[in-house]
């Protein structure tokens, strides 16, 4: 048990810093690497979870996670990554502020969420381990895809942090939807996989008409 | 009384079929491009209204082992997308080859453009049809990934921007929908078990053994996703951009779009409100600065696009407003108010494509005092101005006036002020803008038109100059259309009984599934 739970915390921390990574590297290529570290390490933390709880459906999951977050994905973002900027736009932080105020997000709201899990758990043993680790790097990671969403300027990192976004809700699904049959799953990262092959096509739209990813250059609209 | 039937499966799989022979006929003859798609979309509006017969009749339809489900409610949005659907489907026939013949488009995106329009329509009587709380999820998503390449069909900058805005917001804003919808599956699983703790019309007898504070945060992350999605403020930045970018035949049926999202949001939160009745209040709240941002956008609009659009924002106010207040009466409101503006939004998107059609531009500033109008056109827009701002006795009027008797009858006086000035404030507002476009007349505008060209509007909306004016009325199959709705309108207005045979049932649909089924 002990040794499960230290492979959980080891991948878990993995997660969140590839998290970190992805989002804050201003390599758009290393950035897409970091996003596909993540999505290995999510197949791997499924299979861990499937060994320790036991439970065989996550094998199924884990099996899905590759083909699409880790397969699928990060082909696409590759593909479309040939048309665009080698490096991303930079936003208003420089890189060493953003770095730090990234790992700052992460680790504040980790800590917020680690704080608050008998209120978040929806029933008391979600909250105990290994639960309550993986609800709080869940919640974590979608924090920090918000706020990835919310500080960068270019319209790829956009596209990344909504992968993160994606990533995170698929994790917390482990201690909240465990029963979820597979039919809802095919749907859910079918959704995930169009919704970041459409949002690229219309990226690389942008890129030709507008000749740059920066999502103020582009901004013509009031909203 | 449920009875296992096939019509749902038919009703969400014949539009499907008609995507795909769009896609298959497209690549040998273009030029057909929408025959598939208008032919799938009358035979589902046929189904639509035979479905709907049943459920009035009382019985309630099931398939797939209880993931699809149709009930009064469900017949009351399916009827309204078929009827819009189709109405948008054939305007864009002509429409899109006039875009052809003035050179925005290409002849051979028509079939896609069809295909994707079938797939939407798919999607939202789908959404309308499920009962599994992560398929509505899942199907609501599809119905933004299914219009995203539809926003951005023209291929321009501005187009573009406001397809990934769309969709960037959406997607974000529906994934915390499906947050909130796992935590209502968490919290539901060990009282229900298994596949059952997905069924909606499974949650309502097991609602008050939920945990409070994860139900609140569950509810409110539905309220932010599937808000976002229905263009409730302040989450509904992507909405007029999206309207004014994508072609106007299409905005008539995103207009459709958001009223799934607020259905599902009616769907799921209502099975809360006896045991959390704060979240009715925050919905009424949320309805009322939805309809007032609204009307204070709408004013500073010179495209008319964009003035529909916000004319949505504030209507889905007065339809939240209503499910909020947690009544039969509120929900007769706005179930009625739902139907109405479904009608009229598709009516007078469909008379701004007849401008665009006759007159190339939706720019009030450019539009004011040229000739190239028609008096149907006239008319249909006016009979959708004067419904919707409320004037008796058209139809806007009678379900407005319900939702003020529900406030008030709840002692929300405060929300009923609101809405009855908002009210008078969007007569006057749509009123203006048809009176600017239809009757000022050419000398009195000459010198207003180039000042006001130049400033007051936006930069959405691509002022070409109309190189492509054939008529002043616009086909038959466009103006058919139109006319069709508007008469609807009017008839439902003057007529309520038969409508009130449909709304009834939907209402007592929500309430039957509040009980416990």
């Amino acid at each position: 048990m002990f040794e499960h739970s230290s492979v959980l915390q080891g991948l878990s921390l993995a997660l969140v810093a590839t998290s970190l990574t992805a989002l804050e590297i201003r390599q758009l290529k290393y950035a897409v690497m970091a996003y596909f570290a993540q999505a290995l390490l999510l197949a791997a933390l499924l299979i861990a979870y499937a060994a320790l709880l036991p439970n065989h459906t996550l094998y199924l999951w884990s099996a899905t996670v590759l083909v699409t977050k880790a397969g699928i994905i990060p082909l696409l973002l590759w593909h479309y990554l040939k048309r665009m900027p080698a490096t991303e736009t930079p936003n208003a932080l420089g890189f060493g502020l953003s770095l730090l105020t990234g790992a700052a997000v992460l680790a504040g709201f980790f800590r917020l969420v680690d704080g608050h899990m008998s209120w978040l758990a929806p029933f008391p043993e979600i909250a105990g381990e290994p639960y309550g680790t993986n609800l709080s790097v869940a919640f974590t990671i979608l924090a920090f895809g918000l706020y990835g969403l919310l500080s960068r300027r270019d319209a790829l990192k956009a596209v990344i942090g909504v992968c993160l976004i994606e990533n995170a809700v698929h994790l917390s699904l482990v201690s909240l939807a465990l029963s979820l049959p597979e039919t809802a799953m095919i749907g859910v990262v079918t959704d995930v996989v169009l919704s970041v092959w459409i949002l690229l096509i219309i990226v690389a739209g942008i890129h030709e008409k507008v000749g740059s990813t920066d999502m103020r250059e582009m901004a013509k609209l009031w909203g | 009384m449920e009875s296992n039937s096939v019509l749902p499966w038919l009703i969400i799989g014949v539009p499907a079929l008609a995507a795909g022979a769009e896609v298959l006929l497209g690549r040998k003859r273009p030029q057909s491009a929408g025959l598939a798609a208008i032919a799938g979309v009358t035979i589902t509006l046929g189904l639509v209204l035979v479905l709907a017969g049943r459920v009035v009749q009382g019985e309630k339809l099931i398939a797939w082992n209880g993931q699809l489900y149709a009930d009064g409610l469900s017949a009351l949005v399916t009827l309204v997308i078929g009827v819009a659907g189709l109405a948008a489907t054939v305007f864009s026939y002509r429409y899109l080859r006039n875009d052809v013949a003035a050179g925005k488009t290409v002849a051979e995106r028509l079939p896609f453009y069809f295909s994707l329009d079938a797939l939407f329509i798919c999607t939202m009587l789908w959404a309308t049809l499920t009962n599994n709380l992560i398929m509505l999820y899942v199907v609501v998503e599809a119905t933004t990934l299914a219009s995203a390449l539809l926003v951005t069909f023209y291929w321009k900058r501005e187009s573009l921007e406001a397809g990934f805005k769309y969709l960037l917001l959406c997607t974000v804003g529906i994934t915390f929908a499906l947050l909130g919808c796992v935590l209502i599956y968490a919290a539901a699983s060990p009282h229900v078990g298994g596949h059952q703790a997905m069924l909606i019309t499974a949650l309502a007898p097991v609602v008050d053994k939920f945990p409070r504070e994860l139900t609140i945060l569950a509810l409110a992350f539905l309220v932010v996703g599937f808000g976002t999605k229905a263009g409730l403020v302040p989450f509904h930045a992507w909405l007029p951009d999206a309207y004014s970018q994508a072609p106007v035949s299409f905005s008539a049926l995103l207009s459709i779009g958001i009223k799934v999202a607020a259905y599902a949001l009616a769907r799921v939160l209502t099975i809360f409100y006896p045991e959390y009745s704060t979240i009715g209040l925050l919905v009424v709240v949320l309805g009322m600065v939805t309809m007032l941002s609204g009307i204070v956008f709408a004013f500073a609009q010179d495209d008319l696009k964009r003035m529909l659009a916000f004319s949505s924002v504030r209507q889905i106010g007065y339809v939240m407003m209503g499910l909020g207040l947690g009544s039969s009466l509120g929900y007769f409101g706005a179930l009625y108010h739902f139907l109405n503006h479904a009608l009229l939004k598709a009516m007078l998107f469909l008379c701004t494509g007849a401008l665009v059609y006759t007159s190339g531009t939706t720019l009030i500033s450019q539009l004011r005092g040229r000739k190239e109008k028609g008096a149907l056109t006239a008319i249909c827009f006016f009979t959708g101005a004067l419904a919707i701002g409320g004037m008796p006795p058209l139809n806007g009027f009678w379900s407005k006036f319900t939702i003020f008797i529900a406030t008030a009858q709840a002692g929300l006086w405060w929300a009923t002020g609101v809405a009855v000035f908002t009210s008078l404030l969007t007569l006057a507002c749509l009123v203006r803008a048809g009176y600017l476009v239809f009757l000022e007349r050419e000398e009195a505008t000459g010198e207003e038109t180039a000042a006001t060209a130049g400033h007051g509007g936006c930069t959405s909306s691509s002022p070409e100059p109309a190189q492509h004016h054939p008529a002043a009325e616009p086909p038959w199959s466009m103006l058919g259309m139109m006319l069709a709705l508007a008469a609807a309108c009017i008839l439902i207005g003057l007529l309520p009984g038969p409508v009130n045979r449909l709304i009834a049932p939907a209402v007592q649909s929500i309430m039957y599934i509040v009980a416990g089924g």
